[in-house]
């Protein structure tokens, strides 16, 4: 069981499942990296920091996996453009996932799912500002009972 | 643009404390502090951010003058891309992760730091 692909495949099936997200990013909900000639905004869920296992002897109870979940959305020249874009996502984002849980998935079970803090980040790319606002969310990866 | 962030002991418990219990708080942070730029530049290179070496070379920490803080600074100027991720890149937040893994102990060093100097 892989606690990062069942954290990840719950971030992306709660966001999907959210009629707010969607209506505003439409599919553009990504694992990892925005692939070439994507368009935004868009929603990217990415690694945080590494994945921590709690154990006992007899074997790992729980991990917790970070993840960073941003929205972004470009504008051309300005910054102000691209924030009044991503904050509405930013919002629909955070209402999908934080204190999601505890969902039973095939590849395991999410415990819990909430924010640990606010990540924000502005980067330029041809010619545009790209904005990324989102959040730090911690979730609890459990194995699935037989 | 650089990234910085902070190891810091509360205002009021330093102020509070007397000469020799400052002093250990004092060290407990310089410690800390030199920790967590090690321990950053190990998460640098552990998760493949290092090619020129100019971001290991870049991480470092400053105290403040009273010894209280320690803060760890990157100076190139694609530190925060690296330490936040882009939409092209995924974060590697090796303060954040650094600071996480100091702070776990530093609590109970400085209650013992603390508790030693006040018998």
């Amino acid at each position: 069981m892989s606690a990062y692909a069942c954290a990840v495949g719950h971030a992306v099936a709660a966001l999907t499942a959210s009629p707010a997200v969607t209506a505003l990013v439409g599919d553009r909900v990504f694992e990892g990296i925005a692939p070439d000639g994507a368009a935004y905004p868009l929603v990217l869920v990415q690694r945080y920091t590494e994945p921590t296992d709690t154990r006992t002897h007899e074997g790992v109870i729980y991990t917790t996996v970070d993840l960073a979940v941003r929205a972004f959305a470009a504008a051309p020249g300005g910054e102000g453009g691209s924030l009044a874009q991503v904050l509405p996502i930013a919002d629909a984002v955070h209402a999908a996932l934080d204190g999601s849980g505890p969902v039973t998935r095939p590849d395991g079970v999410v415990h819990a799912c909430s924010r640990v803090g606010e990540l924000a980040s502005t980067e330029q790319r041809g010619g545009s500002v790209i904005r990324g606002l989102g959040g730090r969310y911690r979730v609890v990866v459990g194995r699935r009972l037989a | 643009m650089g990234q910085k962030t902070r190891v810091v002991v509360e205002e009021d418990r330093f102020d509070e404390a007397d000469a020799a219990v400052r002093k250990a708080l004092v060290q407990e942070v310089h410690r800390a502090g030199n920790a967590a730029r090690n321990i950053a530049r190990q998460i640098i290179v552990r998760d493949g951010a290092i090619i020129t070496g100019d971001l290991w070379r870049s991480v470092g920490v400053e105290f403040t003058k009273r010894g209280q803080a320690a803060e760890l600074y990157a100076t190139v100027p694609y530190a925060s891309f690296v330490h936040d991720g882009t939409s092209k890149m995924p974060p590697r937040p090796f303060f954040d992760e650094a600071v996480e893994e100091v702070s776990k102990g530093l609590e109970a060093r400085l209650k013992t730091a603390f508790e030693r100097e006040m018998r």
